[in-house]
């Protein structure tokens, strides 16, 4: 019964039904099931379907954004619960879309999944300059710190601000992603982590603190 | 030829909802459409209270083209560069340089409401694309209607930053507007702020007999 009802959930997800999202978290939470198997089972392979539709090329953005909101529906509910059961939590993620670029929707996401793995996580925003990331990552005590770029003009500026990060001797480690950033690239600048998705952004993160 | 403004009221300008699910790169068939209408008039007068529509154009002679350089000297002062606009003003007497803003106030809104909810952020931001499209079109019919009086006609519209066409000239493109007075500046990348700013020419081609 679970079962059918994570499926359920996955799919009001991919289909960015937001009411239906929440009774089922709901229903779900009743049933005895924990946030976290909820979060796992039922939102994450919602969303990794959504992503795939999306890169190729089935669904676009919009569809996207109806099924983020879903899924930070049922989070909503989700979140506290997790929090309570996460403590103490499992590290600190300060992140941001880099200097020159607007585009938040793919980091907005990871964002959502991060939190609900049990990350703290500070947003930084868009247009996000080295000294912004730096000053965070300080103030915050980051453990990673995460860039976003979806421009190939202002991709370039992670390397930027991974190498201030070095020069400042900051000890955290980095996670870069976004449409046109490779494995290759990611390496080549010397980042830490790259993931593709959000929920394998998840997965990185966590491997890079070793939990 | 001056430099032409025009102004416009927020309410004059007609939004083309064919042309927001283009944007949105939602297909006219969608199973959703009728919900997708629904949602994108619901976004709608808010992006429109906070219209501040205003646009520039100036025709200017082309003075010469360097083939080695592959540059094309406008009016003395300006030089466009790239094999693309070098392609592009091939047979060209005329390029009628344009400018366009939404204006600054429309920016914070876009960006509060993307905070709000990211998915009326980003209906927002492609209804307010489709009313840049809605001016474009008026600056158009201008141009043409010049043109036309002159037996020439227009080339596609091209803007730096297009393939063939370097961003930086966006530089040597303000030096033939007046921009101070659309309070639209570049930032060190040659973006555009307020972002809702469209920039670029026309050629002006004499007609094929
Ligand atoms: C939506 C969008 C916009 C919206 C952004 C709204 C917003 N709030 O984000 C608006 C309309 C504002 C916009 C503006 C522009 N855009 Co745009 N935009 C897009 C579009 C259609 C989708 C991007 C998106 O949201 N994808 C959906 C999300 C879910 O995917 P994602 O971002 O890749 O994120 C996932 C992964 O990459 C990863 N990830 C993302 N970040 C991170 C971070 C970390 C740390 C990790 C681990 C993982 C990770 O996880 C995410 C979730 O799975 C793309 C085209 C495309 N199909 O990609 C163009 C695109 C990116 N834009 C483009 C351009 C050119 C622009 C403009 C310059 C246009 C202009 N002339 O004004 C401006 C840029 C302004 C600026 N300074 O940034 C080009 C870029 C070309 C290039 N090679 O650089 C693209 C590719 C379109 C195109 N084909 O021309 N854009």
């Amino acid at each position: 019964m679970h079962k059918e009802l994570l499926q359920q959930l996955a799919q009001a997800v991919i289909d960015g039904n937001k009411d239906q999202a929440e009774t089922l978290t709901n229903q779900l939470l009743d049933a005895g099931l924990e946030a976290k198997a909820i979060l796992d089972n039922g939102l994450m392979p919602g969303m990794d379907v959504v992503g795939q539709r999306f890169r190729d090329n089935l669904i676009f953005v919009p569809e996207v954004l109806i099924a983020a909101r879903a899924m930070k529906a049922s989070l909503a509910i989700l979140e506290p619960l997790l929090a309570a059961s996460n403590a103490p939590q499992v590290g600190t993620v300060v992140i941001g879309t880099v200097k020159g670029d607007i585009h938040d929707i793919g980091k907005n996401i990871v964002i959502m999944m991060l939190r609900g793995a049990g990350f703290r996580v500070v947003d930084l925003g868009i247009d996000t300059p080295a000294e912004k990331f730096l000053q965070a990552a300080r103030e915050e005590n980051a453990d990673i710190v995460g860039m976003s770029a979806l421009l190939t003009t202002t991709m370039g500026y992670m390397k930027t601000v991974i190498e201030r990060l070095k020069a400042e001797g900051l000890r955290v480690k980095t996670m870069v992603g976004g449409a046109p950033i490779s494995p290759a690239f990611a390496e080549q600048i010397g980042a830490d982590g790259y993931a593709k998705n959000a929920a394998e952004a998840v997965d990185k993160a966590k491997a890079l603190l070793g939990v | 030829m001056p430099l032409v403004e025009l102004r416009f009221s927020a309410n004059e300008l007609e939004l083309d909802l064919a042309q927001v699910f283009k944007l949105l790169k939602l297909p006219r068939q969608h199973p959703q459409a009728e919900e997708w209408r629904q949602r994108i008039a619901a976004v709608e007068p808010r992006v429109r209270e906070r219209l501040e529509p205003k646009a520039q154009y100036r025709i200017v002679p082309i003075e010469a083209r360097l083939p080695e350089r592959q540059t094309v000297v406008l009016a003395g002062e300006a030089r466009f560069t790239g094999r693309g606009v070098y392609r592009r003003l091939a047979g060209c007497r005329h390029a009628a340089a344009f400018l366009l803003t939404l204006g600054h106030r429309l920016d914070s809104s876009l960006r509060q409401c993307n905070q709000d909810d990211p998915l009326d952020g980003y209906l927002s931001d492609c209804v307010a694309a489709a009313f840049t499209h809605s001016v474009l079109r008026r600056i158009e019919r201008e141009v043409r209607q010049w043109a036309e009086a002159r037996r020439l006609q227009l080339t596609p519209r091209y803007s730096p930053g297009y393939h063939g066409w370097p961003l930086q000239d966006q530089r040597p493109l303000f030096s033939l507007l007046q921009t101070e007075t659309m309070n639209v500046k570049l930032n060190d990348q040659f973006f555009m702020i307020p972002q809702k700013s469209v920039s670029g020419i026309w050629g002006l081609k004499p007609e094929k007999a």
